[in-house]
């Protein structure tokens, strides 16, 4: 992975942007990168604080999780408006559950991406028994890859094979390759054994290579 | 033949290639009991490598997909849940053990803005007050006074002076009785 996918992962916010909020100023202002393995201790206390009527915490939590649980989303889900809802939705069960928190039993950056993850299959599974009319088209990826295979177009490719994949090779990949996820953690938010995650990473991302090579092939003899 | 030696033997062409299709081209994100003897294969094997190369090309496509950052709308959102939520935490949670309001009663429709705690002292002072001057002064005024050391005597006095008068009044008398 790239350090700047790293960076921009991490990041969460990004300090430079103008007109906000008074409240999302202060947040962006006391932003810091973090690195995915961010210690749980820390979220713990916060919880706890934030039980306790600190919001400053919440604030510090948002800042954590927030800018992962949305690339999370929006990888699942490729809708910006969805993916923002659902990450929305999980950190508020996070502020409901706080005073229920017990610090130690879990992580809860894994509990929150586990809760995140659940809303997208939630809305995947909804948009696949409404009527095919009501649901937005994904982008024409063959018709803009035929342009040439450029970074834009190779993007395209990929989030148009990405999106043919079953939820959960979907979701084993964006959790251990976009968020560097061990195979433990990814395994505990899928619900499945450590075998089995390493199941979904191989046969998701074979069928991404041979889609894509099945696209590039197409377009050399075009 | 060491431990690592042998460890490093045992991993098959068929594992590496599942590996390297689920972890990417960068062994260094592999298992790390997966490490060792996956680059000695890399480093033996030409068709190891290419399998690197291989996944190491759809590691770069993947990296592509920059996720979005949070909007400012977002931010927004999210903090406000936060303090809604803590509002009705606030509300819910139990009040601290401070004694409910009394209704107003006859002290402090009397006392009126003085309080009723600094009535009652001011009522108590005075009753203690009162009490206080009431019996110094049933003492010192309603109280019989003690008979004087001077009046112990009068009526011995009295009798010597009521025998003279009894003779002077037997003086008096006549033969009959009757007084001049």
């Amino acid at each position: 992975m790239s350090a700047g996918v790293v960076a921009q992962i991490g990041a969460g916010i990004a300090p430079e942007r103008t007109g906000r909020s008074e409240g999302v100023a202060s947040m962006a202002e006391t932003a810091r990168p973090v690195a995915p393995g961010t210690d749980a201790g820390d979220d713990d206390a916060l919880l706890a604080r934030f039980a306790a009527g600190d919001q400053s915490a919440a604030r510090l939590l948002t800042e954590r999780h927030l800018g992962r649980v949305l690339a999370l989303a929006t990888r699942m889900l490729r809708d910006t408006a969805e993916a923002e809802d659902v990450a929305q939705e999980a950190l508020m069960r996070a502020w409901r559950n706080a005073a229920k928190w017990e610090p130690g039993r879990a992580k809860f950056s894994t509990w929150l991406h586990k809760v995140a993850l659940n809303l997208c299959y939630d809305r995947l599974r909804k948009r696949r028994s409404a009527s095919l009319d009501d649901v937005a088209e994904p982008a024409d990826d063959r018709a803009s890859a035929q342009e040439g295979l450029e970074a834009d177009e190779r993007l395209a490719a990929l989030k148009g094979a990405i999106e043919t994949l079953p939820e959960r090779q979907r979701a084993a990949i964006q959790l251990r390759h976009f968020e560097e996820r061990g195979n433990d953690e990814t395994a505990e938010i899928l619900g499945v054994s450590v075998e089995a995650v390493e199941s979904l990473l191989a046969r998701g991302r074979r069928a991404l290579r041979d889609k894509l090579a099945g696209q590039r092939a197409m377009l050399m003899e075009e | 033949m060491t431990v690592s030696d042998m460890t490093t033997t045992m991993m098959t062409m068929d594992d590496f290639e599942m590996r390297a299709l689920a972890y990417g081209g960068d062994v260094g994100c592999w298992p790390e009991e997966d490490r060792a003897p996956a680059r000695a294969l890399a480093d033996a094997s030409p068709e190891a490598k290419a399998m690197l190369r291989e996944a190491r090309a759809l590691d770069e496509t993947l990296d592509l997909w920059e996720a979005p950052q949070p909007s400012e709308d977002l931010l927004a959102r999210v903090l406000a849940d936060a303090g809604t939520v803590a509002g009705e935490m606030r509300a819910a949670a139990p009040s601290p053990a401070r004694p409910a309001p009394r209704p107003a009663g006859w002290a402090v429709r009397l006392f009126g803005g003085i309080g009723v705690r600094r009535s009652a002292f001011a009522l108590a002072a005075c009753l203690t007050l009162g009490f206080v001057m009431g019996t110094t002064m049933e003492r010192e005024v309603l109280a019989p006074a003690p008979p004087p050391v001077e009046t112990t005597a009068a009526p011995a006095v009295s009798v010597i002076d009521f025998a003279f008068a009894m003779e002077d009044d037997a003086d008096l008398l006549l033969g009959d009785g009757t007084l001049l």
